[in-house]
């Protein structure tokens, strides 16, 4: 796919996610290699942000280190979506979207698979589902913290 | 109510928004600065010292970088400040917002702000791939959340913590809809029944299509002026009392936990509102960002026009419409005009120089109103715009 795509940045929807293309690398490594999730803390002030951040937006230090996210998270708000999705998506509709909320604060927008959109609700516990995506331009594996019903 | 002269529009000009295919940017940009300069003879090209052009998406659908001088060029222009600003759904209010500041500064008298997009590109898949590319690369994009999505999570959770209902969201479309049936510019004018949007294929839950503005192609323009030489190129110039832009997040991970919380939303009309010196109750006409119903809704809401969490009932009442509280949506909205994103905010100005003067023909407010609030918003309530007229009324 990756070498069939033409204007490959300008179309390209997905983060760089190796060494050499991506200062916060260690975010997709977690992912593809341990199955994890993970967010940067502040060694100075202890902040702990979502995204993941290579400056502290608290106290701006530089010196982070990577901590777990908690397994499971719960929808705070979901929507089916049956139209209106870039090409590769549009095909998987309809698609459940969602705001995740972590028992640490933190919350992120993600999609969640294996769940239609009849079983959605707000309140639904979820947990991480690795999922591959488009490759980089190098033909690499990239990958994207998708998540789905607990215990599916 | 005295209220300080500072910048006024004296001009101002609009063409036929839909789908325009055969429009290439240079095309749309010479339909609206002609339209512009026609609607007051007594200023000429040559007249304007600045120009700014405002276009989300020139590098994509041009593709064309730097357009600000492709205007000047087409237009005949020869500006002494001049370029291109992008702030998405905001960006003709922020465009507006740099030709105040010029004239304020004193560095120009007179200046021409011109917005437009050419967004319905052949390929339907590059239209959804732009689409997505209002939400942060690195972290957010490759879900592939278009706005559907993105504001019907809002819209869940105002149905869901205050029993707002998607009836009162159709509400909304019909209303805007009916409006545009008296505006000869709107993408669509044939009206809607609430049957009709009730029963419309279903987007993004809860939203319906008529729940949802369309890519549209358009362009719109204002010419702005100093106090200085208001009178010598109009006589009956409509005057800006007041802006606010509010910023709470880019990120949607970060937006606020209650996301029927449109503090962005609020921030930039208390700013607006303080500097014109107005109330809420002030507001005879309001252009909103109706880029899906539940946002006009919400908007309400945060703008002052109705306590929190009554936005569904202000609706049922139709405190919205002509004859109740405030009017909104004159010309049709985003939902009926369409939203060519760097144009949207220019068209709202434009409607309300026509509402403020009397010249808004078969959807003119009556009687004629003085105070007109427009608001346009990047993000999911998270970044917005508000800006407020006067008609020459309302200054002395």
């Amino acid at each position: 796919m990756a070498e069939q795509m033409q204007y490959y940045t300008a179309m390209d929807l997905v983060a760089q996610q190796y060494e050499d293309t991506a200062t916060l690398h260690y975010f997709y490594k977690a992912l593809r290699e341990e199955n994890k999730l993970v967010t940067t803390k502040c060694k100075k002030c202890g902040h702990i942000p979502w995204p993941p951040r290579q400056i502290c937006p608290e106290c701006l230090s530089t010196d982070y280190e990577w901590v777990d996210m908690p397994k499971v998270g719960t929808v705070a708000s979901w929507t089916a979506a049956y139209a209106g999705m870039p090409p590769e998506l549009a095909a998987r509709a309809p698609m459940v979207y969602a705001l995740v909320d972590f028992e640490n604060g933190l919350r992120m927008p993600t999609a969640i698979l294996e769940c239609k959109p009849e079983e959605a609700r707000t309140g639904m516990k979820v947990e991480l589902v690795v999922y591959d995506v488009a490759p980089d331009q190098q033909g690499r594996r990239r990958v994207a913290p998708y998540f789905k019903p607990v215990g599916r | 109510m005295p209220r300080r002269k500072r910048v006024a529009i004296i001009a101002a000009g609009i063409n036929k928004w839909g789908a325009r295919p055969n429009a290439s940017f240079r095309d749309l940009i010479a339909e609206a600065g002609k339209a512009c300069f026609d609607s007051n003879p007594r200023i000429r090209n040559k007249d304007i010292q600045g120009l700014v052009t405002s276009g989300v998406y020139p590098q994509r659908s041009g593709p064309q970088c730097h357009p600000s001088p492709v205007a000047c060029e087409v237009l005949g222009i020869k500006p002494r400040l001049f370029q291109n600003t992008d702030c998405q759904c905001q960006s003709g209010a922020v465009n507006m917002r740099i030709i105040w500041s010029a004239i304020m500064a004193g560095l120009i008298d007179i200046g021409m702000a011109i917005g437009w997009e050419r967004i319905l590109i052949p390929n339907h898949g590059e239209r959804y791939i732009n689409a997505a590319l209002a939400t942060d690369h690195d972290w957010e994009q490759g879900f592939g959340m278009t706005p559907p999505a993105l504001f019907a999570l809002p819209a869940l959770s105002h149905m869901e913590k205050y029993g707002t209902t998607e009836e009162q969201f159709a509400k909304i479309a019909v209303k805007n809809h009916t409006h545009s049936t008296k505006n000869p510019n709107a993408h669509f004018q044939k009206g809607l029944t609430l049957q009709q949007a009730m029963s419309a294929r279903v987007v993004a839950t809860p939203f319906k299509l008529f729940d949802c503005c369309v890519n549209t192609d358009g362009a719109a323009a204002v010419i702005l002026c100093s106090e200085k030489l208001a009178y010598e190129y109009s006589d009956n110039p409509v005057w800006i009392l007041g802006w606010g832009q509010g910023f709470t997040n880019w990120t949607i991970a970060n937006n606020p936990k209650d996301l029927t919380n449109w503090e962005g939303v609020r921030i930039s009309g208390q700013l607006a509102y303080k500097m014109a010196g107005i109330k809420p109750k002030d507001v005879e006409i309001a252009e909103l960002h109706d880029c899906f119903t539940a946002s006009e809704l919400i908007e309400y809401e945060e703008l002052g026009f109705c306590p929190k969490g009554e936005g569904g009932r202000w609706v049922d009442d139709g405190k919205n419409d002509y004859g109740g509280e405030v009017v909104t949506q004159t010309r049709g909205g985003l939902l009926a005009c369409g939203h060519p994103f760097g144009a949207t905010s220019i068209a709202q100005a434009h409607e309300i120089y026509l509402q403020l003067r009397g010249e808004a023909g078969p959807r003119q407010v009556n009687p004629r109103p003085n105070i007109g609030l427009a608001q346009t918003m990047s993000g999911v309530g998270t970044q917005s715009m508000v800006t407020i007229y006067g008609s020459d009324d309302t200054v002395h």
